[in-house]
């Protein structure tokens, strides 16, 4: 299939229009004029009008059709990148998320207004709490990061409660880049344990590294490589024999479900996140959530306010936010996390169902295991074996002609196939991290081979002239980070500087 | 399986491995760890589950179903028709953060288009392209400031919810940085600009002050704050929450000599039981290395045509780890996308007349209000934008019956501020929007008067 990407010399929207243009009135009604003078207090009163275009709705569409049409996600074909899960988001559950009695309810209403988003979300944490073998469950965290921080947070809080100081946070070297970032966050010395010749954590590194001062050990199983951490209850025994917590990163649970849970695991601490395992959209970037799901013991620290469900009378039931819970955190997101996200999750995990979040897992390693069957003779597998739902091969051989991994990534794109995550992890140089998802199809992923067989047989000079076929050529990250033109007036100012 | 492509070719891939069973794939899971199943419910039909949304939905009330003057930080804003449609287009939907900007230029064109729009309202050099939500935006950005001045004392200078102030204080509880606030002037609810200058000191890194402030007072002072600051590299950073919607009438705050902009992005993002929203940070170009989060910037691609793409990764947590200025990875990109469809829709004009409908409607239902015996509305005298706080006199009105009364009739009469602010006892933060109509402030007045008096 020759793939070609859409191209225009889409303006950017401030060239585009004039001041005059609008493409949405409001009623004259609610326009008095006269108000400004009298209710914006001089001292700040707006001298000049803000430097917006104007347009109308029918440029407003193009423009934003044909900015999409040079963009790709997952409807558009295969996304394997790797940690991120870029599954198939059913279309469904957009639909139930945006029914207006979830969409325009506020979170200051009256209880007795809400009581469907409340069981929505006592529900949904219920379910999660079964998915991940754990007591409790809080959904306030808006993304992974956002979670680890919060469960770092708690953990902070369990020792200092037990009138204990910690200060020290574990993680192997092949953990993703917020874990380390969420350590400093919380305050917390990181220490980072280089991985055994296996690419699993080495237990005598985390036995030198563990001591009074650890607050928590941060793990990912199956790891960022993929392999599934055999020792996972040594390594829980360990953590807890010096009275750390065991915290789980959620980004790779689509590889277990059905087969463990982290709870089972030993964890701790578990984050979910809704935009990978639950097949809800990711957005170009957001927005997610990072439900944080934690041991009995440490329920009491969750962030307020906590969704209790009281049953009366008759077995009525109704709802309500407690926010007197002396040992919580707090808070972590202004209201109450990305609730339309959790809407998504819940009806995707009622499709789906306890059976075929199972069948999930099975399909994702099944595919996983099949492109890296098929892909390991032409690019090393370091720390051959077993796969879960991803897996890395090494692209230095690509070296060898003079091109590197990015360049390969960059061939990808113009096969219409997204690229996988490059450079990570960084325990090896030239990291291709592969995830298909249990979503994607068998001739897609044999067409990913043929691609692979492709990049392994060309030339370098091919590889380094990629892509071709998409909305732009290579682009040059070194004029970006050098010039830094973040905004249209800046464009505008550097261009009078260049004369262009 | 409606998801799962490959069950049909289970057999055929599983031979392809040489192996017999997708059991041997998890054969590395030790039995010590290994679960029979997912105790859930099995699997239900799209129409199944919809029974099942209805029936939850059910026990809700929209905002279009009852006569809303909530805000609180939360505020419903009309939304065009056409935001809906394009911002659900799955190339924008189903995308990720744009790693590969060759093949992502479509939205990484839309943020930076955001990040413009941000950067135009606030009057600041540069804006990121987006933060979780406000409340985790004043964190970052007193992070921020302890990053720039190196020292630990963050002021906060405007009333704050428990719940903002609570988020404040988990992001800043372990980076040593002392929270220190100011109290408001009792009579006005604005800033009192000598206490603030009272409470600088040699070790302070960063000064909030909201504007409109949480009580929906027009701080009209603000643009008096840079000059207590002294001058030179160390000198405090002035930190403004600014709400974007006052931008046609209020001094942005590179206007005000804010240092750095905060706030709730408001356009584009219904209220959605508090979130998806987005949390906006902008700032001088001088603080970018210790800006957090994503920033989109231009550039060429190799035949020199104009790109854009993710640049000064250096700063996150992928590349830096620990050291990483935050630990923000997946943001609210689509709310900021949304965002900006929004202004594009407005334009200069519509965004005029959508702020001067808020500051009509809350004008005229306050005016209403305060001919009302036993209601002192506003309580502050000040001026404010679109919401102000109502109080009402407990030997005329019971105050808790006087609102579960209108609640019956169809109304919330805003939010009671007496568990955040003890001293608001019988206070109501009351919001009017564009989408308060005349006839939904008839109906508030007139139900009120047909409540009874103690």
């Amino acid at each position: 299939m020759a793939y070609r990407q859409a191209k225009y010399d889409e303006p950017l929207i401030f060239e585009m229009g004039c001041s005059d243009k609008q493409s949405v009135c409001f009623s004259k009604e609610c326009q008095d004029p006269t108000l400004i003078a009298k209710f914006i207090p001089k001292e700040i009163r707006k001298k000049e009008s803000v430097n917006i275009p104007g347009l109308t709705e029918v440029e407003i569409a193009r423009h934003y059709t044909r900015l999409s049409q040079m963009n790709w996600g997952v409807d558009s074909g295969f996304y394997p990148l790797g940690s991120c899960t870029m599954k198939y988001n059913p279309k469904f559950s957009e639909k139930m998320a945006s029914l207006e009695r979830f969409s325009l309810t506020h979170p200051m209403q009256p209880v007795d207004m809400v009581q469907g988003n409340l069981e929505l979300i006592y529900e949904l944490e219920k379910t999660l709490s079964v998915i991940g073998g754990v007591e409790a469950v809080t959904l306030q965290p808006a993304a992974g990061a956002h979670g680890e921080f919060t469960g770092l947070l708690i953990a902070r809080a369990f020792h200092e409660a037990n009138g204990e100081e910690r200060g020290e946070v574990i993680l192997p070297d092949t953990a993703h880049g917020t874990n380390p970032a969420s350590g400093a966050m919380a305050g917390l010395k990181v220490i980072e344990i280089p991985s055994e010749e296996d690419g699993c954590v080495n237990l005598e590194a985390l036995e030198a590294a563990l001591s009074e001062r650890t607050c928590a050990f941060m793990l990912t199983n199956p790891n960022t490589l993929g392999i599934f951490e055999r020792q996972v209850q040594e390594i829980a025994e360990k953590v807890h024999s010096y009275g750390a917590l065991l915290y789980y990163d959620g980004a790779n649970l689509n590889a277990v479900m059905g087969k463990t849970t982290p709870g089972k695991m030993g964890f701790d601490i578990v984050h979910f996140n809704l935009h990978k395992t639950f097949g809800t959209p990711h957005g170009g970037g957001g927005p997610g959530a990072g439900p944080i799901g934690v041991t009995k013991e440490l329920e009491k620290f969750l962030p307020i306010p906590r969704i209790v469900k009281r049953v009366g009378d008759e077995s009525s039931v109704k709802f309500e936010l407690e926010h007197t819970q002396p040992y919580s955190i707090g808070r972590i997101h202004g209201q109450l996390g990305n609730f339309l996200v959790l809407v998504k999750a819940y009806v995707y995990i009622m499709l789906v169902g306890g059976d075929g979040l199972e069948k999930v897992s099975e399909a994702a390693v099944m595919n996983s295991n099949y492109l890296k069957m098929k892909l390991e003779h032409l690019f090393p597998l370091p720390y051959p074996g077993l796969r879960k739902h991803e897996f890395v091969l090494n692209g230095s051989i690509l070296k060898k002609k003079g091109a590197s991994t990015l360049d390969a990534a960059k061939w990808l794109l113009d096969e219409g196939i997204h690229a996988p995550t490059i450079y990570f992890p960084q325990i090896f140089h030239e990291a291709i991290m592969i995830e298909p998802t249990e979503t994607e199809t068998i001739e897609e992923m044999d067409r990913f081979i043929k691609a692979m067989e492709a990049i392994a047989e060309s030339d370098g000079e091919e590889l380094r002239n990629c892509p071709q076929n998409t909305a732009r050529k290579r682009l040059d990250e070194t004029f970006a980070a050098k010039n830094m033109i973040f905004t249209y007036r800046a464009l505008l100012e550097w261009r009078e500087k260049n004369s262009l | 399986m409606h998801f799962i492509p490959n069950l049909c070719f289970r057999d055929k891939m599983l031979k392809d491995m040489g192996i017999s069973s997708v059991e041997e794939l998890f054969s590395d899971i030790p039995d010590g760890v290994r679960i029979d199943r997912v105790d859930l419910p099995p699997g239900k039909t799209e129409m199944e589950v919809e029974y099942i949304i209805k029936d939850i939905t059910a026990k809700n009330t929209a905002l279009n179903e009852v006569n809303s003057f909530l805000g609180a930080g939360v505020y419903n804003h009309f939304i065009p028709a056409v935001v809906d449609y394009l911002s659900s287009r799955s190339e924008f939907l189903t995308t990720y953060t744009p790693y590969q900007g060759e093949i992502s230029q479509g939205m990484l064109q839309c943020l930076f288009e955001y990040q413009s729009y941000i950067a135009e309202l606030t009057g600041q050099d540069i804006s990121n392209s987006s933060l979780y939500d406000a409340a985790t935006a004043i964190g970052e950005a007193a992070i921020m400031c302890k990053a720039v001045t190196r020292k630990r004392e963050f002021i906060v200078a405007s009333p704050l919810p428990k719940s903002k102030m609570s988020v404040l204080e988990n992001y800043t509880k372990y980076q040593n940085i002392v929270i220190k606030t100011v109290d408001y002037d009792p009579v006005t609810g604005r800033l009192e600009l000598e206490s603030l200058a009272g409470s600088i000191n040699g070790d302070t890194c960063g000064i909030y002050v909201e504007n409109p402030n949480y009580f929906g007072v027009l701080e009209k002072d603000i643009a008096r704050i840079p000059e207590m600051l002294g001058e030179g590299r160390k000198r405090p950073l002035f930190v403004e929450g600014f709400n974007l919607l006052t931008a046609p009438f209020v001094e942005n705050p590179g206007e005000t000599g804010a240092d750095v902009a905060i706030g709730e992005v408001q356009f584009g993002n219904p209220p959605s039981f508090g979130g998806p929203g987005a949390g906006y940070i902008a700032c001088n170009k001088k603080f970018v290395r210790k800006m957090p989060g994503r920033l989109i910037g231009y550039t060429k691609d190799r035949d020199g045509e104009d790109s854009y793409v993710m640049t000064l990764q250096t700063r996150e947590q992928h590349i830096r780890r620990e050291r990483a200025t935050s630990n923000i990875c997946s943001n609210q990109a689509l709310c900021a996308v949304r965002c900006a469809m929004t202004l594009a829709c407005l334009g200069p004009r519509g965004l005029y007349e959508m702020s001067l409908g808020n500051l009509t409607n809350s004008h005229r239902l306050q005016e209403e209000l305060s001919k009302i015996h036993g209601i002192s509305a506003p309580r502050f005298k000040s001026d404010y934008f679109n919401e102000f706080v109502v109080t009402i006199d407990p030997d005329i009105f019971n105050p808790a019956k006087l609102y579960n009364d209108l609640l019956k009739m169809g109304n919330i009469f805003g939010y009671p501020l007496g568990m955040d602010f003890p001293e608001l006892e019988n206070s109501f933060l009351i919001c009017a929007t564009e989408l308060n109509s005349k006839e939904s402030i008839d109906k508030l007045i007139s139900d009120l008067r047909s409540v009874g008096v103690v």
